[in-house]
């Protein structure tokens, strides 16, 4: 693989990874993954891909060379790095698997609650949204075990889960519709929660909470208190949030823009986005419905726009 | 049975029911066209295709005198009306499970003593039947062959009704017991380490596992009725396929091998699988497919014996003993059996 500034794009619907360069936007090749790739990260020199649709994940050698690492269970969906591990969540299933970036090999399959999602960490510990049994799971890193576990009731989904300041952790509860304030371990606990609008999905933590509703067309924005500071209006389809400086950008499936936002800024873009990737050049974005990424600059605009196979989702720069 | 004696039993069939088909549209010419003659019913009953096992109603009457009966439904069925001769198998006594270190397993020596108390000895030829030819029948089929049983064991197509020879009815007398030393095939069933082993991280091996269960229950479908109020974990083991085990069945008789054979080699992806491993809730509905996997020429089908109970309420991390809900691996089927074949509704 060259070793210049290339974006590497998981295109889902074609089971592939895109290699376009972020300078020019030139098209590079593609590297076959796998079924449904949908989120890629770089460890130890290897891109790792997450391919929903096989019970293993890509592992791309420096070489470019693609070997599966078999997990055993359906559906690797979110990666986080804690310990000088890799962890994924098989989100078809009910477990996380830690990979030792180094020799590529599974440590261990860890059990956790239905259908893991997203994943957050401190570095001690991997906390893991389920979807299916409601609870935010606490994995210690460096023992592989399951130390803790917050149930937050009957119809609770759990999404985006990301973690503050000073231990909290934040996780949205797309079933109840509520953000949810946590604090970690020891004695994982819920502390305080706030409605949010309809259809939540991701959220973005800083000095405050950010969390697309995107049923509404709103973006909610908290405290670390959970006190609502702000609820923002005007968008169509607010999908993710990248900060760039003391910007927060909101990326919109259903609007071609790219809006700041506190409104004091709206880059037109190629199409509605469904995510974001904070690149040194800028933001690029996946249009997943229109088979496209292009990169935005929030200062020039538009860099450029290229076409990619279907579904461009999870992207990574390598 | 050789091949060439299957073959010339087959053939008599359906000259019987050749003849009985003649003999049916000479009484058509006389207005009686509703009537179905017992060569009709002996046609109908036939297994189609090319399958171990099954035998129609007009190989039982050929070798009544030569096999003994086994009646595998309830007992106020089997004293209302049964298959003169045969001997009533309690389900509870074929279905007993010994626990190990590996899990649950087979008590194939306390089948043995129920055998054994039935007049059955290990060289005996067997024939048994149900309602139709359901789990029951199957689970009687497996206790027999986990056993060791050495003689031919045979299932009854279409069950009791397809069967126009004698009948008995009320108490039967008590047979002879037999000595039955129980010879444990482990070869055909597994265990839960078994399947944990073959589903350890980075072994990608050909293993093909199958779940006969309704695909409410294999995908954990929330509020439905079919999740087991008694499993803590609900979905399917990692990896699974979903064919309801009365896709086998059509009409109470074995459905014809040649779409059975398609069913499970292609839609359900079976065909390059090394071994294929049966499960359900717990160890009697996996039987049917069990014994039609092997009907059909599968040549290593192993049941999981534990079931997908003992998998879901495994103790502690259950990282090693996944379970998936998410997948689309459901092959839908229709089947009817009746209830006392070990169904309770009709798959459709």
């Amino acid at each position: 693989m060259d070793s210049g500034p290339v974006a590497a794009v998981c295109c889902q619907g074609a089971g592939v990874l895109s290699l376009i360069d972020l300078t020019t936007g030139d098209r590079l090749g593609t590297v076959e993954v796998g079924e449904h790739p949908v989120h890629a990260t770089v460890v130890e020199g290897r891109v790792y891909v997450a391919t929903m649709g096989a019970r293993s994940v890509a592992v791309i050698d420096g070489d470019g060379s693609v070997e599966p690492l078999h997990l055993g269970v359906l559906g690797p969906s979110h990666f986080v790095t804690a310990r000088s591990k890799l962890f994924v969540s098989c989100t078809a299933g009910d477990v996380v698997a830690a990979i030792d970036p180094v020799d590529v090999t599974v440590l261990a399959r860890i059990g956790v609650g239905s259908g893991p999602h997203e994943l957050a960490t401190d570095d001690r510990f991997v906390y893991v949204g389920t979807r299916g049994s409601g609870t935010v799971d606490v994995i210690d890193a460096e023992a592989l075990e399951l130390v803790d576990r917050v149930r937050f009731g009957n119809g609770a989904r759990v999404e985006g889960i990301a973690v503050g300041r000073d231990d909290r952790l934040f996780a949205i509860d797309a079933g109840t519709e509520r953000l949810v304030g946590l604090r970690g371990v020891p004695g994982a606990a819920e502390m305080a929660s706030a409605p949010i609008g309809s259809d939540p999905y991701e959220l973005a933590v800083g000095d405050r909470v950010i969390v697309p509703e995107r049923g509404d067309g709103s973006v909610a924005t908290f405290s670390q208190e959970l006190a609502l500071v702000a609820r923002n209006e005007g968008f169509q389809t607010p999908v993710d949030v990248v900060s760039v400086g003391d910007a927060d950008w909101i990326v919109d499936r259903g609007d071609a823009r790219l809006q700041r936002l506190d409104a004091a800024a709206s880059i037109p873009t190629p199409a509605g986005a469904i995510r974001g990737c904070k690149t040194k050049r800028g933001i690029l974005l996946s249009h997943y419905d229109d088979a496209a990424v292009s990169l935005v600059s929030p200062d020039a605009g538009v860099c450029w726009r290229t076409d990619t196979p279907a579904n461009p989702f999870g992207a990574v720069v390598v | 049975m050789d091949e060439s004696e299957r073959n010339r039993s087959t053939r008599r069939a359906l000259l019987k029911a050749a003849a009985g088909a003649s003999a049916a549209g000479a009484a058509s010419t006389a207005g009686c066209v509703a009537i179905s003659t017992p060569a009709d019913l002996a046609a109908a009953n036939e297994p189609r295709g090319n399958v171990e096992y099954f035998v129609g109603p007009s190989w039982l009457a050929e070798h009544r005198d030569a096999v003994k009966v086994l009646d595998a439904r309830q007992r106020d069925l089997f004293r209302r009306e049964r298959i003169y001769g045969a001997r009533r198998v309690p389900l509870s006594e074929i279905t007993v499970r010994t626990s190990t270190d590996d899990g649950l397993v087979p008590d194939a020596a306390s089948f043995a003593e129920t055998f054994g108390g039935l007049g059955i000895e290990p060289t005996d030829d067997v024939v048994v039947y149900g309602a139709s030819v359901g789990s029951r029948v199957t689970r009687t089929v497996f206790s027999l062959l986990a056993s060791g049983h050495e003689g031919d064991v045979r299932i009854l197509n279409g069950g009791l009704g397809a069967w126009n020879g004698r009948i008995g009815t009320g108490r039967a007398s008590s047979p002879s017991e037999t000595t039955y030393d129980a010879d444990p095939q482990e070869d055909l069933w597994v265990t839960r380490e078994w399947v944990a082993n073959r589903l350890e991280p980075e072994i990608e091996d050909d293993l093909g596992l199958l779940d006969v269960r309704v695909p409410e229950a294999f995908l954990a479908a929330a509020g439905s009725d079919a999740l087991d109020p008694r499993q803590e974990r609900h979905g399917h083991v990692a990896g699974a396929v979903n064919v309801h085990w009365l896709g086998n069945l059509d009409r109470g008789r074995l459905r014809d091998a040649g779409e059975l054979y398609s069913l499970y080699a292609n839609d359900a992806g079976l065909a390059d699988a090394s071994v294929v491993v049966v499960y359900e809730d717990e160890n009697v509905d996996s039987t049917q497919t069990w014994v039609t996997l092997r009907a059909i020429g599968f040549s290593d089908v192993r049941l999981y014996e534990g079931g997908f109970t003992e998998w879901s309420n495994v103790e502690g991390d259950h990282g090693r003993y996944p379970v998936e809900t998410a997948t689309d691996a459901v092959i839908d089927v229709e089947g009817e059996a009746t209830r006392d074949d070990g169904a309770d509704f009709t798959c459709n």
